[in-house]
């Protein structure tokens, strides 16, 4: 029984011992900072605010290496109108392993995402993905409007 | 001393507070929208014209708006050349102190693309097109507009124009998997875009297997001399259910051949049955149990009011015959050549055609298993063929098929039979036997059999249906596969005689796969499987 009990124990202190030397490996912070897509939402019906036109605002002028973006609204005939243009909505993808900044023009984070409503008459948004290794892909959106 | 103080005290010094916005800069004259990145840290304007507005470059009008009252800046609009990478210098002033900004232009990178792009008259849409599966994709033409205008477009590193009716190109879709690279290059940048041909409709019919009475390309098939008795030309018609083929020869014999293994052929209990009239014109089919399962029936012929007319049913391969109809004709005719039915066995119909008078139908109607005892009468303007039977496509439209008179496309209404088409003799040759429609894979399709070489071979046929209604489908019909029933590789060989001119063919989905089995006496037997 004594013998059976000492066994235990050196059993269990070189488990011990192998634990302590095994280093967690951790699967290396992403660098992923893609944006996948960059949409607003116009709500046109102030009777119903389901109802909303997606504008896909990368379908515009878009240049991914510098992360300029450049949106026309063209109002001809459209649905959507200059005034609907002043409450819209936006929203990105990005991997979920990101994060969004909204930044001024000098590149300063201001602590908020794409909340709220935009301004999207005529208008210019900063803004940063940062993936999760620390690496920024910066963006720059700038809306117009082509009447 | 107060005059002292003020002496002493010092002007403020000259401030430079201003900031450049992206709102101050604007580039004028240019038809696409621009980018436009101003970098107030390293003192930098970037602006980059839309590939189409390229030429612009060689003299980009460049103006500065809405500046602070305080703030000058030269020049405040002017015309420069940024085609060949320069930059031009501008000076913002405020308060006596400057600052110097760069302004640089470029243009994008073109983005080749198709503007438009058919193939065979189809538009390419997601990358593919819609094309049926019996066209041959070998050499389609490809029509196409591209952006920007000076994209030029390979296949196999060959450039290849749009294609015009005076000069068409000739480009090979074969291949579904691969699909066609078609390669675009504008300038140093090449896109490629893959496209394929989706096919619409059959992409192949297996022959299940095939049973041949004399075939010319096999051997001799012992199957109809010790399995089922080729030689006896009364074994008129067939009907089949999801498990079994059916059938029945004069000498009261019902024969069930399982359609998994034809090897595997049984003859069907008959306790109880009495023919009554003339057994040998076997007219058969089988109708769908509401609960699953299926009947078979079975009619003798008669040709007298005095004859009983008969139909037998069976419930499955191992049940006895029961009676479901005892009738007598009204006047003199014939029926129990051909049966064709519709509907199910909850509800539906039994067509019998008239043999005698060749020109209307007994049609019984079936609802909740039990056969009416009394049967409309339907007349046809025009006579039918002796051996014939009336296929239903929809609620009025019927084809009457059978040897004797070219198959007729009929509408029927009010116990009146009126003939919307004679089937085209350039398309339909006669007779026609088991006239079936389907739809598969977005194609629509008509199925028979037809009697080829003087009666001594056969032929499972899927024709495409393509207009815009029956009829004009009818008139001018699509491709037609054909398969022989006599040879499992040649057609119109010869056979047995089918001295009568008869045949079947029975669609069934199993599973939801389609099936025909496909039937002319003297020829063969074959189960085939639309993939």
């Amino acid at each position: 029984m004594k013998r059976t009990a000492i066994l235990i124990t050196a059993l269990a202190l070189a488990l011990s011992a192998l634990t302590g030397c095994a280093k967690p490996e951790y699967t290396p912070a992403s660098g992923d900072k893609t944006l996948s897509s960059l949409k607003c939402y116009v709500y046109y019906d102030p009777e119903n605010p389901t109802r909303k036109a997606e504008v896909n605002l990368l379908s515009g002028t878009f240049n991914r290496e510098r992360g300029l973006i450049s949106y026309v609204f063209r109002l001809d005939g459209s649905i959507i109108t200059e005034d609907k243009l002043s409450r819209c909505r936006i929203e990105a993808t990005i991997p979920a392993t990101a994060k969004l900044e909204l930044t001024d023009e000098a590149g300063k984070g201001l602590g908020h995402g794409f909340e709220g409503m935009f301004d999207l008459r005529a208008t210019t948004l900063f803004f940063v993905i940062t993936a999760a290794d620390g690496s920024e892909a910066r963006y720059q959106l700038t809306c117009k409007i082509s009447k | 001393m107060v005059l002292g103080l003020a002496a002493c005290k010092k002007e403020p010094a000259p401030v430079f507070d201003f900031v450049l916005k992206n709102q101050m800069v604007q580039v004028n004259g240019l038809s696409q929208d621009y980018l436009l990145q101003v970098n107030a840290a390293d003192k930098t304007v970037f602006i980059e014209v839309a590939y189409a507005d390229k030429a612009e470059l060689a003299a980009l009008e460049v103006e500065f708006v809405g500046l602070p009252e305080d703030v000058a800046v030269e020049p405040q609009k002017s015309t420069f050349n940024y085609s060949a990478g320069a930059s031009q210098k501008v000076t913002f002033t405020q308060n006596t102190l400057t600052e110097e900004y760069t302004v640089s232009a470029q243009a994008a990178l073109p983005e080749p693309h198709f503007t438009s792009f058919m193939v065979a008259g189809v538009e390419v849409a997601g990358n593919s097109f819609k094309i049926k599966g019996s066209a041959d994709r070998s050499k389609l033409p490809v029509s196409f507009t591209v952006s920007p205008a000076n994209t030029k477009v390979f296949v196999g590193g060959v450039e290849i124009v749009s294609a015009t009716e005076e000069a068409p190109n000739e480009i090979d879709f074969t291949d579904k998997v691969a699909g066609v690279d078609f390669v675009l290059k504008c300038d140093e940048v090449t896109e490629t875009v893959n496209v394929k041909a989706i096919t619409t409709g059959i992409n192949e019919v297996e022959r299940v297997w095939g049973r041949y009475v004399k075939p010319v390309t096999a051997g001799a098939d012992t199957w109809w001399t010790e399995v089922i008795p080729a030689s006896d030309q009364n074994m008129r018609t067939m009907a089949m259910d999801d498990n079994y083929i059916y059938l029945a020869k004069t000498n009261k014999t019902l024969y069930a051949v399982d359609v998994k293994n034809p090897a595997n052929v049984k003859a069907m209990p008959m306790e109880g049955y009495e023919a009554g009239g003339v057994f040998g014109s076997c007219a058969l089919a089988t109708m769908d149990k509401a609960e699953g399962g299926s009947v078979v029936l079975l009619s003798n012929m008669v040709n007298s009011t005095a004859s009983e007319f008969v139909i037998w049913k069976w419930d499955g391969i191992d049940s006895n015959p029961e009676k479901v109809l005892s009738y007598h004709l009204p006047e003199a005719a014939r029926i129990g050549d051909q049966m064709s039915v519709e509907g199910n066995w909850a509800n539906g119909k039994i067509w019998f055609h008239d043999f005698t008078s060749q020109q209307k139908a007994y049609v019984f109607t079936v609802k909740d298993g039990a056969i009416s005892t009394t049967a409309e009468v339907v007349a046809y303007d025009a006579k039918q063929g002796n051996w014939s039977a009336m296929y239903k496509y929809d609620d009025t439209q019927y084809i009457g098929g059978g040897p004797g008179a070219k198959s007729r496309l009929f509408k029927v209404e009010g116990g009146t039979a009126t003939t919307l088409l004679e089937l085209p003799g350039a398309y339909f040759a006669n007779p026609l036997h088991g006239i079936r429609f389907f739809s598969f894979n977005e194609q629509d399709y008509m199925t028979y059999v037809v009697l080829r070489n003087s009666y001594q071979d056969g032929q499972m046929r899927l024709t495409e249906l393509n207009g815009e209604s029956l009829q004009a489908s009818l008139e001018t019909p699509g491709h037609t596969y054909k398969y022989g029933l006599g040879d499992p590789e040649q057609n119109d060989i010869t056979a047995d005689k089918n001295g009568n001119g008869l045949g079947n063919s029975i669609l069934r989905i199993v599973g939801g796969e389609i099936y025909i089995a496909s039937y002319v006496p003297g020829a063969g037997l074959s189960l085939f499987h639309v993939k």
